[in-house]
């Protein structure tokens, strides 16, 4: 207990509430009564870690096994981290408030590349250090998942494990394989590690050698100690019976996502190519509207929260989405709960349907055509035509709305200037055709607003063989799109570029940007993905001083037969697919989506009975 | 004793029942702000299922009110918030309701009709406690005692409307030190209320700031809200 020594810092920090704990449906445990202790980590600060869905289930599915205690961590503020190493306080358990090298596990969840100089910080924060070989035997276990382990190659030198996939399943039976050895009386950390890799799912990258080739690309990956050759990532075959939290924490303080939320599919039947979540949650499979009403009472019941979402890849395309929308709508309005649903494909609704949706629905108009032409559109694979926006629009326009939100993407392959200034014609003309209405508001002016990301070739997709734009270009096509607005109704907005450069240097890395990120970290690189914090000439130099460079990982372009670093791992859907994907993308060629037509992408074999139920 | 009366208001032609909840906030629940604690008191209602009465118009939030906010950091032993039901629910069963629902370090006392008006309040009494890295206690409490014999204490309060030059000496009603065993404890009674209202922290800041050392606060604690007439806030 550490608290003695926290209460005089705390009034010195913002935002103290971050560090206390003791929020509503936080559990507290005897320690002396549990076998095993868990630090879930996210890698950012309170207001963000405490808005995420995964970490939420993971709490609640290990708190309920009597055995374990899960507590939760985030990344302290910098005002607050410099306070807890004057002081020296350790990172601690929000619930215990107990030192983090008192836990057995550590596990962070990796959900963007740009939080992973956080998990270096929080680890030396924690005491112990970074570097998983140098870690004790005693030392807890240091793992991690999410998304972006699937390539979690620049984490090796940090990670003692991932989990692949969904985490359900595999984390009780990694708690398992634990207790086992701990009961043994002679703990061999490498021991437990090398047993862990062989449960499915399990990635343990010490037992993986990659030698490279004399141009820096991957000659082989071999595995040692009877590790797997692949390493297949989990799915809940049984989607509708998955674990799911009678309950979430309340937090006291305003965070980024505070409402009840609903999970109501997993996987996207779609496969737009750039989109990394389409294809490493595949195959899709959906809760019933039963299952979704029950959960979503009980949480509401046992929070108080007065708002709930749903979240899922792409709602609309549940399979049975009236049924679900009509019984979720009933129940939230008899409760008084503010239902935030998000865009849908309405166009098969029923009358009366639509009308309760449109009851529902407060939130602003936006559409997501990520590409300007339709060209570019069918390269991508992303299925908004532009009819669909103008059909769509001119109801919203009729109804009283008087702005549009579009948001798309700069730098995608096979672009050329044409797409690029295609996307501020497509804005030109959703404004023409606001004052082409008779019915328009009257005496008020329209608003299209249109934000810009930049595009970042993610592993796991059809464009993981491409080139990154490189900065120069994507300014020059930020600059393009701005010359070429002639009008006050459209808004440009953009972030940051460098953050995605270097995004995608981390996205596609391999084992030896570990050295860059430890470098950045020693650098005092933090928090990169928050502007403020971001330090791109750090970084430069950071990758420099490892041997490595930006334009090897990002700005090249991979040829067909190139080893990728994370080949080894599998995600159900295979390369070979994914290869003919991006060659029907480079002929500007749809691929119908899962319920349309299978595509023979692989991830079937991840299904009960080895059958997709699209 | 008796049950003390109901306050019954009538709001377009129905009763409603206006309860003032007396509250203890101590432990991690101290670092809760004030307008944190508005929206966890409403979650807490909505898990009790309690039929709280919201305002009218065309943005209804449940209606609840604190008469003399409390700052972050802060512990109260006897704080209070007025808030209305649409039903009659006898209060020990409200209470009781409301207690199984809290977050930890937050207890309902007991509910009574509003007795006072928010503007009878006109001062408080405060306990804290301090210490000073490198500073002994006793040295402490000298240094501090010098500092608050002076004739005037010059400090600056920061408000909505900016910062603002006063002079804390009038505001010292009462002020007695008393060493610990790792800094002092310190007995306050400040002016507090909607007319003028007094931190001890701010107190403490500015002795801080005379001597160049940043206190490290280890216990701050409302004891008791008075109203001019020296009876306690009801
Ligand atoms: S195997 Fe076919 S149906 Fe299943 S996810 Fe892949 S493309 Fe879709």
């Amino acid at each position: 207990m550490l608290k003695e020594k926290l209460e005089p810092l705390l009034l010195k920090v913002q935002k103290p509430i971050r560090y206390v704990g003791g929020e509503y449906n936080s559990i507290v445990k005897d320690k002396a009564a549990v076998k095993t202790r868990m630090a879930l980590c996210f890698p950012d600060n309170y207001e963000i870690g405490m808005s995420h869905l995964g970490l939420k289930i993971l709490y609640s599915l290990i708190n309920a096994r009597e055995d374990c205690w899960a507590e939760r961590v985030y990344a302290p503020w910098p005002d607050m981290e410099a306070l807890m190493r004057e002081n020296q306080i350790p990172l601690y358990g929000l619930e215990s408030l107990d030192p983090l090298t008192e836990f057995d596990f550590i596990g962070f969840s990796l959900q963007y590349e740009l939080s992973y100089t956080n998990i270096l910080n929080m680890l030396d924060l924690a005491g112990l250090d970074p570097i998983a070989a140098n870690r004790k035997n005693d030392d807890p276990i240091v793992f991690a998942g999410g998304p972006c382990a699937m390539n979690g190659e620049p984490l090796c030198d940090f990670i003692d494990c991932f989990q692949l996939g969904e985490g359900e399943e595999i984390m009780l039976e990694m708690i398992d394989l634990y207790q086992k050895h701990r009961a043994s009386g002679k703990w061999d950390k490498k021991a437990f590690l090398r047993e862990a890799a062989q449960i499915p799912g399990m990635y343990v990258p010490s037992l993986y050698e990659v030698s490279y080739h004399q141009d820096g690309t991957i000659a082989a990956i071999t595995p040692k100690d009877g590790a797997p050759e692949k390493i297949t990532k989990r799915i809940i075959k049984d989607f509708d019976k998955v674990f799911y939290p009678e309950t979430f924490i309340v937090p006291y303080t305003e965070v980024v996502h505070d409402r009840a939320v609903l999970e109501v599919m997993r996987g996207c039947i779609r496969g737009c190519r750039f989109c990394q979540a389409g294809f490493i949650y595949r195959p899709v499979r959906a809760k019933s509207p039963d299952t979704l009403c029950r959960q979503g009472k009980a949480l509401c019941d046992s929070t108080g929260y007065e708002e709930m979402s749903l979240a899922s890849l792409s709602t609309s395309d549940h399979p049975q989405v009236e049924e679900m929308l009509d019984k979720i709508i009933d129940y939230t309005q008899e409760a008084h709960i503010n239902l935030s649903l998000p865009s849908l494909r309405v166009d098969n609704f029923s009358g009366e349907l639509l009308e309760k949706v449109s009851r529902v629905r407060k939130s602003g108009l936006t559409f997501a055509p990520e590409a300007g032409t339709q060209r570019l559109r069918d390269v991508i694979n992303k299925g908004v035509t532009e009819e669909e926006i103008m059909r769509t629009s001119k109801i919203a326009f009729e109804g009283g709305y008087t702005s549009v939100k579009l948001y798309f993407m700069l730098g995608l392959p096979f672009e050329t200037m044409e797409d690029v200034l295609g996307i501020t014609a497509l804005g030109q003309r959703v404004v023409d055709l606001y004052y082409s209405l008779p019915s328009k508001p009257k005496g008020k002016g329209v608003n299209v607003g249109i934000s810009v990301a930049t595009f970042v070739p993610k592993p796991f997709t059809p464009f993981q063989w491409a080139a990154q734009n490189t900065y120069d270009e994507i300014v020059e096509k930020q600059s393009a799109l701005t010359h070429s607005v002639t009008t006050r109704k459209i808004s440009l907005a953009w972030h940051e570029v460098r953050t995605s450069v270097l995004e995608g240097v981390i996205a596609r890395g391999d084992r030896r940007l570990g050295k860059a990120i430890w470098n950045a970290w020693k650098m005092g690189c933090k928090f990169d993905s928050w502007e403020e914090f971001f330090d791109f000439d750090k970084w430069k130099q950071a990758i420099a001083d490892a041997g490595l460079t930006m334009e090897f990982y990002a700005s090249r372009e991979r040829s067909a037969d190139e080893i990728m670093p994370w080949d080894h791992i599998d995600v159900g859907v295979s390369k070979a697919f994914l290869r003919r994907e991006y060659e029907r993308a480079s002929r500007a060629e749809v691929t119908p989506n899962c319920r349309e037509k299978c595509a023979g992408c692989g991830a079937n074999r991840l299904a009960e009975g080895g059958v997709c139920r699209v | 004793m008796s049950e003390p009366q109901k306050k019954i208001t009538v709001i377009e032609g129905k009763p409603v029942y206006d309860y003032r909840a007396f509250y203890r906030k101590e432990g991690r629940a101290k670092y809760i702000s004030h307008l944190d604690l508005y929206r966890t008191v409403q979650r807490a209602f909505q898990r009790a299922k309690l039929p709280v009465w919201y305002t009218l118009g065309f943005n209804p939030h449940v209606y609840l009110t604190y008469a003399l906010p409390l700052a972050l950091g802060y512990e109260g032993v006897r704080e209070s918030f007025d808030f209305r039901l649409t039903e009659d629910i006898p209060a020990e069963e409200v209470t009781r309701r409301l207690n199984e629902v809290m977050p930890e370090g937050i207890v309902i006392l007991e509910l009574l009709p509003p007795a006072r008006k928010a503007d009878d309040i006109e001062r408080a009494d405060y306990t804290l406690e301090f210490s000073m890295k490198g500073v002994s206690p006793e040295e402490l409490k000298a240094q501090f005692d010098r500092f608050t014999a002076g004739e005037v204490i010059e400090t600056v309060k920061h408000s909505k409307k900016g910062p603002k030059a006063i002079n804390l000496k009038p505001a010292l009603l009462r002020c007695v030190s008393k060493e610990t065993s790792r800094g002092i404890l310190l007995s306050l009674t400040l002016p507090a209320g909607n007319r003028e209202n007094i931190n001890p922290t701010l107190l403490v800041d500015a002795f801080g700031k005379s001597v160049g050392t940043e206190p490290d606060y280890r216990n701050i604690r409302r004891d008791r809200i008075i109203c001019g007439d020296g009876s306690d806030f009801r």
